[in-house]
């Protein structure tokens, strides 16, 4: 008694079994369409879903720390962290990275232009790249990771000399382009009449005492070299910690100690066209020199922030960034800054570390939070100093 | 007759025949229940709620201990005066309400932080080196000489945007909680309900005008009567009999419960009050308790359906006695559920609490059918007792086996790994095996005792109305070819659209804030102004590089940081990552920091020596690294949790996994809320494919056995399969993500579905097979039987869920809306596409008497 609905079917056709089943698979044609059709359709319906399209990851030119800035004609260079190097045409983009040879992902700290098509990109581990392609690709002429260092600067060429310098007076000088770099320890002159300085003394608060207990009396050798110009008369001016004020002018060989003007560090130096110098350095302090660097005197600056690159711009007129994304403007050769932009920032630091001045009133910066173009106020408009920086 | 209806016809025979004794049986086993349905206890819980055997989940779990999860809480307090928040009032609001937090049970004492705890330092750079001091000085009076001090050391500390709102009119504590009583509902209960009541009394703290302090009127644990044990700022209302208040004793030890009963309270002025502060709280204690406010809802929704309910059933039966015996049959696994849960160790969650309004449902919708079967029995002349035997006849097979189904749709939604839906199936699961015995056995014995009104006689036995005649007769056409070739029609059009729009479905979130509640919730709001007027997001996904074989720190081994460098990097250029910790971003900050706070230092350097200069960065207490760098955290702050989002950021950090091989180090995935959504969006993705295949193959292999037929399998599941797509459709036209809620749907209401196709074709067979009709005819004779009941059951159960769509709680206004859809469109599906299919399947050949009937088979 155990019968299917399908054999009851079968006893109760007239026709021989099998050609009755074909033809009624057959005339049931429109029933099995639509069941395939709906399971084809559930098939595709519930298949793994892919999700929408991302942009894809690459470097945010605004999201990483952006240490340096060059330009040759329409060419703009960039060093960042990790040993990326970007390059634009145009201020405001498109950047893209450039090749890099080997990929030691040493942060790199600074760049120039030394040479039509030619450029210098220096770095952590004294880490030197060149490129001869507009900065295209760039292979290592230079790199001790044993030492593990920072090179801060580098400049030239003056007299067919190139100089790269950093942490701990390291200095490294080529004269073959950058090919080849050799190491030149700095000779340094004492200024006539001044005692050895007082090393610091061993504070447990003071994180430089490590650094100056070891150099002992006379540590100028063994400071931080931040930066090199040359001035107008041709003598070189290199600058670093702790107010550290060389000049020479013998192209490197000897350097002659300045009187001490500031006890803080120094970290660039500016040659104007009008012959004017100009140092910067911590917590908004910078000096200028009218005559050449034989006197100086400080210059007004509006904010406290430390101000750690600089640029001067088609009109000869300084530019200084800092922290607090400060960009400061000095209208009468660095002897009064005002502040010229001022952006919010959205992390802990927010330091400016180069600056290139671009017509049109604006600026290219690098920092902490990338590249960006700004707009500078005029002195009229200059903005009012916040102590906190951070705006909303 | 067949040997399956002949141990029927035994069964009912049985039934019948001992229903005395078994009625007493049932009674004795109800009554059991009962009492225990009273120790039932409110199961929430972190740990539930996400897929713990997930790969990142197990991740999660290592380092539960060691850092904060996912648990955490943030306590918003906003000045909405004049002025920022630098003034007396604020800070002292803010340094009471730090204190408060700090004694939330179970908080982690070490990782709270807001401008009062210590480890918020701001650093001064000077000629001199730098100083760190705490931003808030020690013994802090408010003068404005310090307030000034506050002022200028925030704005050095860099913690604008991070616990103080950019525009300074409001400050952020956080904290992490520690779940601890894990796994033990009636533990995690007093836990959670613990940290809810003291969360509520931070906002009432100063939101309050009132505070209320309790007198006890007799004698608890240690508490002596008279003596006033508890002060709090939420009033409670008519509700404070029914809270417990857990209190440590004086000489410390576990926290006494004390009830609301034995309390009376008196309201005082709160002198912390201030109508210029406002406090936003979110996290995951906040959620949970917004959630379970929510959940009082659900009574109210649950009194709503069966009000509805039992007006539609005396409606369709003008019988009081039967809608009385419909419901109470309907409520009786409800009961013995409830009451099966504390003996199997469960408890009610979120979740679970939706299942007692299914069983409801259902149970509401097989005692219709077995009523009305009863009922066209008596009025065709037979006994109570005669025809409750035939209604459990004609009922036993086609009921056990909708129910075998529904039990199937319920158990295959523990395919997905998330204990919390385990529990939801299992718990489902029961209640609907329960509803075997309740509906097919309890019900018959108690309709032998039923004797029908007179009133609902003439209502069952009076002709058809003619409009209801006409709406049969157009059903009816459906089973004609022709007419099947419309249908087929309309439904290919809805399909090609429908298939279309399901493919936006999307899995995990589509929106913003917390999926869980409506975007105009109190909690969603504080998470929007939270999220508004800080930098940092509170959507965060944690990744942790394990390093265990380095010799000292692992965090003075330059391979290992500068990988975590590296992947920070990387991150920055993910789209939809908005910010990165890591201990290489502080490491950098902090060597800097050494060297004045100039960018160009901001690097790792590759010697050790170089490395242990930031090695404050690498301290434990900031919660980024285990001692000794064994275990490393990188902090994703994400733009947002949509699913999609997730997806991204995650496959973009395997690629970084794959192509970053460092020896020695280990990048695991993950932690952080974020964490747990891409761990339960992956288990809801693995899951959603193998929970489809599972309940259609059980289904179709039912309906094989049942039916015999492979025609049938297809009449059956062709409807039920278009209506999941149009479900599909549905959601990713709503926004409705696919999710730990929304999944269990299809899976549910395929299974409670199918009971239409069931019903019917089972009816269908059975006319055809027995009285030689054709096929049109047959499902005539079927929808007259069986037609009405299962519209009207169809309706019944739409607006019983239909009802959670006013819910507070937007998951479960989603499943309400949805599994309404499913069960409306699948009754549709079943009396308008089962026939076109049909009409085809078994069309006769012109000219002949008998259907060759399923001749297509195979």
């Amino acid at each position: 008694m155990n019968h299917s609905l399908d054999e009851v079917a079968g006893r109760a056709a007239v026709a021989p079994l099998a050609s009755r089943r074909e033809s009624a698979a057959v005339r049931a044609w429109p029933a099995w369409l639509f069941a395939a059709l709906v399971l084809g359709a559930a098939g595709y319906a519930f298949s793994p879903r892919s999700i929408p399209p991302f942009p894809p990851s690459v470097l945010h030119t605004d999201r990483l720390l952006v240490t340096g800035l060059a330009r040759s004609g329409s060419r703009i260079l960039a060093t960042a962290e990790l040993g990326h190097i970007l390059v634009a045409d145009r201020p405001h983009g498109p950047w893209r990275e450039a090749r890099v040879e080997p990929e030691r992902g040493s942060t790199l700290t600074r760049i120039a232009f030394v040479g039509p098509r030619l450029a210098l990109a220096v770095g952590q581990d004294s880490w030197i790249l060149r490129s001869t392609d507009d900065g295209q690709s760039w292979r290592e002429v230079h790199f001790d990771p044993a030492r593990s260092e920072p090179l801060l600067g580098v400049a030239g060429p003056y007299d067919g000399k190139l100089y790269a310098f950093g942490s701990f007076g390291q200095m490294l000088v080529s004269s073959d382009e950058g090919q080849t770099w050799t190491e030149a320890p700095l000779d340094i002159l004492p200024v006539a009449g001044t005692p050895p300085a007082k090393p610091q003394p061993a504070d447990a608060d003071n994180p430089f005492a490590a650094f100056s207990a070891n150099s002992g009396g006379n540590d100028l050798a063994g400071r931080h070299l931040y930066a090199m110009t040359r001035a107008a008369d041709g003598a070189l001016w290199l600058v670093g910690e702790r107010g550290l004020l060389l000049r020479s002018d013998d192209g490197g060989a000897r350097w002659q100690a300045q009187p001490t003007i500031y006890q803080g560090s120094f970290y660039g130096v500016l040659a104007l066209p009008d012959r004017t110098l100009v140092v910067f350095g911590m917590r908004g302090h910078a000096y200028y020199s009218r005559d050449l660097g034989k006197s100086w005197r400080e210059s007004e600056v509006p904010v406290p922030d430390s101000l750690f690159g600089g640029a001067v711009d088609a009109r000869g007129r300084p530019i200084l960034v800092g922290d607090d994304n400060s960009v400061l403007r000095s209208d009468d050769g660095g002897a009064h800054f005002f502040l010229a932009a001022q952006a919010a920032h959205h992390g802990l630091v927010a330091g400016l570390a180069a600056v290139l001045p671009l017509p049109d009133g604006e600026a290219l910066t690098a920092g902490d939070e990338g590249i960006a173009v700004r707009k500078l106020a005029d002195p009229s408009a200059a903005l009012v100093a916040t102590p906190t920086g951070a705006q909303p | 007759m067949r040997p399956i209806e002949r141990v029927v016809d035994r069964i009912s025979g049985f039934l019948i025949g001992r229903r005395h004794p078994l009625a007493l049986l049932f009674a004795l086993v109800t009554a059991f229940f009962a009492w225990s349905a009273t120790r039932v206890a409110l199961d929430p819980g972190f740990l539930k709620l996400i897929p713990v055997r997930h790969p990142y989940m197990r991740t999660m779990m290592d380092y539960l201990k060691d850092f904060s999860g996912a648990n955490t809480i943030l306590v918003n307090l906003r000045w909405t005066g004049p002025g920022d928040i630098y003034n007396k009032e604020f800070m002292t609001a803010l340094q009471k309400a730090t204190d408060d937090v700090f004694f939330i049970p179970g908080i982690d004492r070490t990782h709270v932080s807001s401008l009062f705890t210590p480890d918020t330092w701001y650093i001064e750079i000077t000629e001199d080196g730098f100083k760190g001091e705490p931003v808030v000085p020690a013994r802090f009076t408010a003068t404005p000489e310090e307030l000034a001090r506050v002022r200028h050391n925030v704005g050095l500390s860099g913690q604008i945007g991070l616990i103080v709102a950019n525009d300074q009119k409001a400050a952020l504590i956080r904290a992490n909680l520690q779940e601890v009583d894990t796994g033990d509902p009636a533990k995690a209960e007093v836990f959670y309900r613990r940290v809810m009541t003291r969360l509520a009394d931070i906002r009432g703290h100063f939101e309050s005008p009132k505070k209320y302090v309790y007198t006890l009127t007799r004698d608890v644990g240690p508490f002596k009567a008279g003596t006033q044990p508890v002060e709090g700022y939420t009033d409670y209302g008519w509700m404070r009999r029914f809270q417990t208040f857990y209190v440590p004793p004086p000489g410390g030890g576990a926290a006494v419960a004390i009830p609301g009963s034995a309390l009376k309270v008196k309201a005082e002025p709160n002198p912390d009050y201030n109508p210029h502060l406002e406090v936003n709280i979110i996290g995951f204690a906040q959620l949970l308790a917004d959630v379970i406010d929510g959940l009082v809802g659900v009574f109210a929704f649950f009194l709503l359906a069966f009000v509805v309910t039992a007006v539609l059933l005396y409606a369709y039966t003008r019988s009081l006695r039967i809608t009385a015996v419909a419901l109470v049959v309907a409520l009786l696994p409800v009961l013995w559920l409830i009451g099966l849960l504390p003996l199997i160790g469960f408890g009610i969650d979120p979740m679970s609490i939706l299942v007692p309004f299914l069983i409801f449902s259902i149970g509401v919708s097989h005692a219709v059918q077995m009523t009305n079967a009863w009922r066209m029995e008596v009025c065709a002349g037979a006994s109570s007792i005669e025809a409750a035997r035939r209604a459990f006849c004609k009922l036993f097979i086609p009921g056990s086996v909708a129910l075998l189904t529904n039990a199937l749709g319920f158990a295959v939604i523990m395919l997905i790994d998330i204990p919390i839906v385990h529990e939801l199936g299992i718990t489902a699961c029961l209640g609907v095996l329960l509803m075997i015995v309740t509906n097919k056995m309890i019900l018959p014995i108690l309709l032998t005792h039923l004797r029908l009104e007179d009133r609902s006689r003439r209502f069952a036995t009076r002709p058809e109305s003619r409009l209801r005649a006409a709406l049969w007769r157009a059903v009816a056409r459906c089973a004609e070819p022709r007419c099947a070739l419309y249908a087929f029609g309309v439904c290919l059009v809805l399909l090609a659209g429908t298939t279309f729009l399901s493919r936006g479905l999307v899995i995990g979130d589509s929106g913003t804030g917390a999926p869980e509640l409506r975007p105009d919730s109190r909690y969603n709001r504080d998470d929007r102004a939270i999220a508004s007027s800080y930098n940092i997001g509170t959507d965060v996904l944690s990744v942790i590089a394990e390093a265990k074989n380095f010799q000292g720190d692992s965090c003075l081994h330059y391979p290992v940081v500068h990988l975590i460098d590296q992947f920070d990097l990387f991150l920055r250029g993910v789209a939809g990552v908005h910010s990165v910790t890591s201990v290489a971003g502080i490491g950098r900050l902090v060597i800097s920091a050494f060297n004045e706070g100039n960018p160009r230092w901001r690097a790792l350097p590759r010697t050790e020596d170089g490395l242990s200069v930031g090695s404050r960065a690498f301290d434990p207490q900031l919660g980024l690294n285990t001692e000794s760098c064994r275990a490393i955290q990188t902090l994703i702050f994400t733009d947002n949790h949509e699913g999609a989002t997730i997806a991204h950021v995650v496959a973009e950090i395997k690629r970084f996994i794959a192509t970053h091989p460092v020896e020695g180090v280990t990048l695991r995935l993950a932690s952080g809320n974020v964490g747990v959504m891409a761990a339960t969006n992956e288990a809801v993705g693995a899951a959603e494919d193998k929970m489809l295949l599972a309940i259609f193959g059980a289904l179709a292999l039912l309906c094989l056995i049942t039916f015999r037929s492979v025609t049938a399998v297809f009449c059956v599941i062709v409807p039920l399969t278009m209506v999941s797509i149009f479900c599909n459709a549905l959601m990713a036209s709503l926004g409705i993500g696919l999710k730990v809620a929304t999944l269990p749907v299809v899976a549910l209401g395929v299974g409670v579905g199918v009971d239409y196709g069931i019903y019917l074709f089972e009816r269908i067979q059975h006319e055809m097979r027995d009285r030689g009709l054709t096929f049109a005819e047959a499902f005539h004779e079927a929808m007259r039987q069986r037609g009405s009941a299962a519209v009207f059951t169809a309706v019944t159960m739409a607006i019983g869920v239909g009802t959670w769509t006013l819910s507070a709680l937007k998951y479960q206004a989603d499943m309400g809306l949805l599994l309404s859809f499913m069960f409306l469109v699948n009754m549709l599906g079943a009396i308008c596409l089962l026939p076109a299919l049909g009409a085809w399947f078994y069309r006769p050949r012109a000219g002949e008497g008998p259907a060759p009937v399923a001749a297509a088979a195979q």
